[in-house]
């Protein structure tokens, strides 16, 4: 089975307080159609490191951390811009002199995680990798925006990729539009433009606004990308793996909502009872829906030991990514 | 699809109250209306459509000519 944890943090923006912040939000209207119910957010003296700390403090209940020769970092909130955040956690969590390093992707970056630990292993580089995913889009979402509030939570995975694991994951579907990598941003704090002290506010939709040192996201085009593109990515995936639709025992795609999820899963004609679809208690959390949905799908059984379960993550970048893994 | 059975779906998405007019009600569609529209056309009429046109729909019939324009 693949050993994978999560953390996520104590402070719950459930359904209530947003309608409470934003007159216009539906809390059953948004509940019942996006699916999500509550999420949870850092405070000020927490961020993304802090977060993969518990959660692999968690996997090291009942994992030997010594066995780790190598972290994977995955990240787009670290707590600093430089250093990145994995090295500090391997001096937190004593991992030794191991290499580490963090690479930036969003929603697509679990898969692209776990294809670089496949790689340095059977490239003998790495023998067994730390792969941790970790964002906290909460400090990046204007507290006047109500669709990305309601759509987004902190939270942080961990994941052991060892020989015997790398075996049981597939082929790899990889890709990017860098064309469209406006629609899901962060402008201001990065190496152009610095965060302004009075940004102005701009609007968009209907009760959202945002500035350029916030999160911005235009939820119709990352729609329209999302239902062009999975399909088409599925498709390849069972093409490139040699295998049929109806030998997939289990798919879990990136729990971007609950709405998108369900019409692409009828888009694909994937029987429900084979299909995750629940971010009710944790909403979108970026890099780690995925790895959160192994957690609990294990949990719970609707994964077991042998099934072959098709991964999808797509967003930010605009970039995808798609594999197989065999429990 | 017949126009009624369209003007139905848009009406639900909208949540409008009875009495709406079709070329008169003011319209507008929020984030999740928008989602619930952009589902309705790709799955109906294999239309896409951008945020920008959501934005310009004024009344059920700028919906329905923007359908119309578009499978045609």
């Amino acid at each position: 089975m693949i050993k994978t944890e999560f953390y996520l943090p104590e402070n719950i923006i459930d359904s209530n307080l947003l309608q409470s912040d934003f007159e216009s939000f539906d809390k059953e209207k948004f509940e019942n159609k996006i699916g999500i119910n509550e999420r949870y957010i850092v405070d000020e003296e927490e961020s993304s490191l802090e977060l993969s700390i518990k959660s692999c403090k968690k996997l090291f209940e009942s994992f030997d951390k010594s066995k780790i020769d190598f972290i994977v970092y995955c990240t787009q909130t670290p707590k600093h811009i430089l250093p990145g955040n994995s090295s500090q956690l391997q001096h937190e969590l004593g991992l030794g002199s191991i290499p580490s390093f963090d690479f930036n992707l969003g929603c697509s970056g679990y898969v692209y995680g776990l294809s670089i630990a496949k790689a340095f292993i059977e490239s003998g580089i790495a023998n067994c990798v730390l792969l941790v995913t970790s964002d906290t889009y909460s400090k990046y979402i204007n507290k006047k925006d109500k669709s990305n509030r309601s759509i987004f939570g902190d939270g942080s995975t961990s994941t052991i990729i060892d020989k015997s694991l790398s075996n049981n994951i597939g082929e790899f579907v990889l890709g990017t539009d860098g064309s469209k990598f406006q629609n899901l941003i962060i402008e201001n704090g990065g190496g152009l433009k610095k965060s302004t002290c009075n940004p102005e506010l701009l609007k968009y939709g209907t009760d959202n606004f945002f500035t350029k040192n916030d999160l911005y996201m235009n939820g119709i085009e990352i729609f329209n990308f999302t239902i062009q593109l999975v399909p088409e990515l599925v498709e390849k995936t069972l093409v490139k793996n040699n295998l049929d639709k109806n030998e997939i025992d289990y798919y879990i795609f990136h729990q971007a909502n609950s709405f998108m999820l369900d019409y692409l899963r009828k888009k694909i004609k994937i029987p429900r009872e084979k299909f995750y679809n629940d971010l009710k208690f944790s909403g979108n959390t970026v890099s780690s829906t995925i790895p959160i949905a192994i957690n609990l799908s294990q949990q719970n059984g609707n994964i077991k030991k042998g099934d072959k379960i098709m991964l999808v993550g797509f967003g930010v970048g605009l970039s995808w990514g798609a594999t197989i893994l065999k429990i | 699809m017949k126009k009624q059975e369209i003007i139905s779906e848009l009406v639900e998405i909208l949540m409008l109250d009875d009495g709406y007019i079709i070329d008169e009600t003011p319209i507008e569609f929020d984030s999740l209306s928008s989602l619930m529209l952009v589902e309705f056309l790709d799955d109906n009429f294999n239309i896409s459509i951008t945020k920008e046109e959501i934005n310009s729909f004024e009344t059920i019939k700028s919906v329905l000519e923007f359908i119309n324009d578009k499978k045609n």
